[in-house]
């Protein structure tokens, strides 16, 4: 990710969409924002550019193409992300409410401790991505191929892995609760839960 | 602009990293080097000019042999020859100045007595020593403790949002390192009451 910093000395943020501060150090942080969800709207390729802390509410953002972006700390809520292709983008620490990703191609795009609520990602490609310590209830991952992708320390509440490629996907220390695995190849799987079984 | 690819037959991953002041381009752990990351050098119109090795193991150094055939590269290791090429040498801490890249080394001598991970401009490239709420498995609990303990004080302590590429799985940050529940491995240890 080379993405600039903030101008503020010591700030560790990254510099916000095609400014030189982060929207906490923005000057006009309200015309940043507008800013950036029209490009967000109106572009269909996304590169490297940063909107870390950006509140997205209702956009449709289908078919586009989002490269080495980072949307850390954002809050994404009934938004409509189906068919993206998503390459090496940051949504750590990101709150996604009745978000879409389906039918999406999402690779090493990292979710780490991120809040996931009534999610659809199902019949997507999720290769190598990082969903450690996430927090995800009523979601689905259906029909996916979640290849070496992690889930290690996430809670899952009501998650459908139903018809998966679970393929080197690591469970190790995942809290599963009312989990589907069915026609998934579990078996392939890193899942040493303590205690727990997984079905 | 960063350039992931895997080896297919050891599962390794390799990096491509494209200068932000010039047409050069470094490469970390090439496990191997094919026509697809060949094009994506020539597309962009950039030449390799230094190779990072984060352990001189088969899997990080198969590729170098090819690129030097194509690219005059000066490889950076932590050892003084590879593949009969010579390195420069690099131990802990060290800061280094790579087209336009300031480069800064961590030496791991709890994982191998010849390992080291990179920080380059906000991403730590970290070989094998950890990846995405993994540790490398050590030959002992007592040297894996050891790492661990290294990975809290060198790796753990840099900004939350450094990205973490590994040579296996995902990449991750390590503020999400930091932030894994306290049956992760990785998690520090409670304060004292």
């Amino acid at each position: 990710m080379l993405l600039r910093r903030c101008r503020v000395p010591q700030c560790l943020n990254s510099a916000f969409f095609r400014q030189d501060a982060c929207l906490q150090h923005s000057a006009d942080a309200g015309a940043a924002r507008t800013a950036a969800v029209d490009y967000l709207l109106s572009e269909a390729r996304i590169t490297e550019l940063s909107f870390d802390g950006l509140r997205l509410s209702a956009l449709t953002l289908s078919d586009k193409t989002f490269e080495q972006c980072s949307f850390r700390h954002c809050v994404l809520e009934q938004c409509d992300l189906s068919r993206a292709v998503v390459n090496l983008c940051f949504f750590d620490h990101a709150g996604l409410d009745t978000v879409s990703f389906a039918g999406s191609d999402i690779r090493r795009t990292v979710f780490g401790m991120a809040h996931i609520i009534d999610c659809d990602f199902s019949d997507s490609e999720l290769c190598e991505c990082n969903f450690n310590g996430i927090t995800c209830g009523n979601s689905r991952f259906s029909d996916c191929d979640l290849h070496s992708s992690r889930f290690i320390g996430a809670s899952l509440d009501h998650v459908s892995f139903r018809n998966c490629n679970l393929h080197e996907v690591h469970f190790g220390n995942a809290i599963p609760v009312e989990c589907d695995f069915r026609y998934s190849n579990l078996e392939d799987a890193h899942h040493h839960i303590p205690g727990r079984r997984l079905r | 602009m960063i350039y992931v690819y895997t080896n297919r037959e050891s599962g390794t991953n390799s990096y491509l990293l494209g200068s932000p002041s010039s047409d050069a381009a470094i490469m970390i752990d090439p496990g191997s080097f094919d026509g697809a990351v060949l094009r994506c050098i020539e597309d962009n119109g950039r030449h390799v000019s230094h190779i990072l090795v984060t352990r001189p193991r088969a899997f990080h150094i198969d590729g170098i042999r090819t690129i030097k055939r194509i690219y005059d590269a000066q490889i950076i290791a932590p050892c003084r020859s590879l593949l009969s090429y010579d390195c420069t040498l690099i131990g802990d801490n060290q800061s280094l100045e790579l087209d336009g890249f300031e480069v800064k080394t961590i030496a791991m001598p709890d994982h191998t007595r010849d390992s080291v991970v990179y920080v380059v401009d906000g991403m730590l490239f970290a070989g094998e020593v950890m990846s995405a709420g993994l540790v490398d498995v050590s030959a002992s609990p007592y040297g894996r403790a050891l790492l661990i303990e290294t990975i809290r004080k060198t790796i753990l302590t840099l900004p939350p949002d450094t990205v973490i590429f590994s040579s296996f799985g995902p990449p991750s940050t390590v503020g999400v390192e930091r932030a894994l529940s306290p049956d992760c491995l990785l998690a520090p240890p409670a304060a004292p009451p």
